[in-house]
């Protein structure tokens, strides 16, 4: 694997990883919004 | 192995290590918060949820409780508005006192003109202060409530309407089912955190806490007076919840077989025991508007609210009234 290739890979994870990590809080936050006490004591148990 | 093909290999490896530590973070992040706020409820109790398009007045689908009564308002309507949890009443209200062309709702909210309104408890304060309200159906405000009330000037009157019982839930699987109202001060102030110091498991407490200036917050600071409210971190990342809300809200609007009601000192909150007062937590909500308004039907209202019919409707509606 040439460091060409090698930062590149890195790269793409990076920003995909971070993307994701990104979208879950987004997710989570509009989530949280809408969220009732009753919905979350169910979930968390 | 060529000194090529090893480097080769721990690149490799670094690369996957780096997607794994995002995996794992992401499975994380959703286990101890995402998945905690998805609505899993059915639709069946979706529909029996706080839906104010099926607990609209003059809806022959409408879930409220309809009164026929003769002599309607007229004139001047007082604009009502109030918390989520008494809206299927005051909405009764409307539908056996009111005109048919008063209410306008354009299926996701009412339009400015309509008499009816819903902007929850910290939205329904704010009206009756600024006047876009005449009648706000609520629990008793909040300090901060009551402050902008006063810098605007504006003396509210409180008309005690029914009783409701300020009521304690957890999960289902939480093998608690009754607290004494020392164990609950204990458990929101910090003083017992975990749950097996009041009868339950080793898991830690955590003690969920609402919006401020919502009504349940508003009675929750009540009930613990000078006692400043505390939620521990790990309760919060770890721990079983407990949280609080209104009887109606819980056992009628929100319906949900995963949480329970805790009784509180062996008493379980029902219509027969929030009317003696046996169970210890009941409280009055309120007709609350501005002691200025010259509009004449809000006293017209309030004293149909008062009469029999009127408490006819705060009983069937799912409350308690004045008078039982």
């Amino acid at each position: 694997m040439n460091d060409k290739l090698f930062y590149r890979l890195l790269t793409v994870i990076t920003v995909l990883g971070i993307a994701s990590v990104a979208a879950l809080v987004i997710i989570t936050w509009l989530l949280q919004k809408d969220c009732s006490v009753i919905s979350y004591i169910a979930n968390k148990g | 192995m060529s000194a090529v093909q090893k480097k080769k290999n721990r690149r490799i490896l670094q690369l996957v290590a780096l997607a794994l530590c995002f995996v794992m973070f992401d499975v994380a992040v959703y286990d101890l918060f995402t998945k905690r706020y998805i609505d899993r409820r059915s639709d069946e109790m979706k529909s029996k949820s706080v839906e104010v398009s099926s607990n609209l007045p003059f809806d022959a689908d409408s879930h409220i409780y309809k009164l026929d009564v003769q002599q309607k308002l007229s004139g001047d309507l007082p604009v009502l508005d109030g918390a989520a949890a008494l809206f299927p009443m005051y909405s009764a209200f409307v539908n056996a006192v009111y005109p048919k062309d008063s209410v306008s709702f354009d299926g996701k909210d009412f339009t400015k003109s309509s008499a009816l309104q819903f902007t929850n408890t910290r939205g329904a304060y704010k009206a009756v202060v600024d006047g876009t309200a005449d009648i706000v159906f609520c629990a008793k405000p909040s300090k901060e409530q009551l402050e902008y009330a006063e810098q605007k000037g504006v003396k509210l009157e409180m008309v005690p309407i029914g009783y409701e019982a300020f009521v304690f839930i957890v999960n289902k699987q939480n093998p608690v089912n009754d607290l004494t109202t020392e164990q609950v001060k204990g458990i929101y102030s910090g003083k017992y955190t975990k749950w097996s110091q009041v009868g339950g498991d080793d898991s830690y407490i955590d003690a969920v806490q609402r919006n401020t200036g919502s009504g349940s917050q508003s009675a929750m600071l009540s009930f613990m007076g000078d006692t400043p409210m505390h939620r521990s971190l790990l309760g919060a990342l770890f721990g079983r919840s407990i949280a609080y809300s209104f009887r109606y809200y819980v056992s009628n609007m929100s319906v949900n077989s995963d949480v329970k009601i805790l009784s509180l000192n062996g008493v379980y909150p029902d219509e027969k025991t929030i009317a003696s007062k046996e169970y210890p937590i009941s409280s009055n909500f309120y007709a609350v508007y501005d002691s200025s308004n010259k509009n004449g039907n809000v006293k017209v209202l309030i004293d149909f609210i008062l009469s029999e019919k009127g408490q006819q409707i705060v009983k069937q509606s799912g409350y308690v009234p004045l008078n039982q």
